[in-house]
């Protein structure tokens, strides 16, 4: 995760609203990738907002159409604010480890009957965790830390609400709360070391 | 299992399909989503960009610092 701690340090000096071109330029300069491709299909955003997908058959008419790079499929019927925190999400995949991405169908099949009920009788899977990771990541990139600061003073202040803060930020209100809770600085820290 | 996640498990990974090396996915909003719900979903993706109906994300809307 060495190299997400880079682009941590990139977003610390960008200022809300946080561009997602800004975050895909750093991204692809630190994992090497050339090019990801965005695009945005039917999914029903009760079950899916939108997922990431590397594949590498060439032959297969969908990697010659993308010309062989990552596509991150986001759903149509979803507002501003949440396509930028699912792009965001999704485009954290590229800082997996080599043991975290989804590569094989009894891995995929964990990792969609674990987001339906998670297990309670095992770790999460590797796969699932890179899940859970990616969420933190956006968040802690689409919010630097300084303004986050400053959001928490003025929350204190009762001058400010998760709405008002949602919007400045561009992000879905509902993830809001997160960035104040007590354990993100632990969170964010951990995915940073 | 369902025969959706059947159908993804082929569709994604078999070596002479899409020979996926990755995929994650963002679930949405509804808790009673199962396995092949999310299957479903991916399924349906994969059959409209396929059929070329799907539209490209410009991100340069967005004004870079």
């Amino acid at each position: 995760m060495g190299k997400f701690k880079d682009l941590y340090n990139y977003c610390q000096t960008l200022k809300p609203k946080v561009s997602r071109r800004n975050i895909e330029q750093k991204t692809l300069e630190l994992t090497g990738v050339k090019k990801v491709k965005a695009i945005k299909s039917s999914l029903d955003t009760k079950v899916c907002r939108g997922f990431f997908l590397s594949a590498e058959n060439a032959e297969h008419p969908i990697v010659k159409l993308f010309g062989g790079n990552h596509v991150i499929v986001l759903a149509r019927d979803q507002n501003y604010c949440w396509e930028r925190f699912v792009y965001t999400k999704e485009l954290m995949h590229l800082f997996d480890n080599d043991d975290e991405p989804t590569d094989s169908a009894e891995k995929f099949e964990k990792l969609l009957t674990d987001l339906e009920a998670p297990t309670a009788t095992e770790p999460p899977s590797k796969q699932l965790i890179s899940e859970r990771k990616g969420l933190w990541m956006a968040l802690s990139c689409l919010c630097p830390e300084a303004n986050r600061i400053e959001f928490q003073s003025l929350l204190d202040k009762g001058h400010i609400d998760f709405y008002g803060i949602a919007l400045q930020l561009r992000i879905p209100e509902q993830y809001v709360p997160l960035l104040f809770q007590s354990r993100y600085e632990a969170i964010v820290q951990n995915l940073i070391k | 299992m369902g025969q959706q996640l059947e159908l993804a498990k082929k569709r994604l990974f078999d070596k002479d399909a899409l020979a996926v090396t990755n995929i994650k996915l963002f679930p949405g909003s509804s808790r009673d989503a199962t396995a092949n719900d999310f299957a479903e979903q991916i399924n349906k993706a994969i059959s409209q960009i396929e059929s070329g109906d799907f539209v490209e994300v410009n991100l340069d809307s967005e004004v870079a610092a």
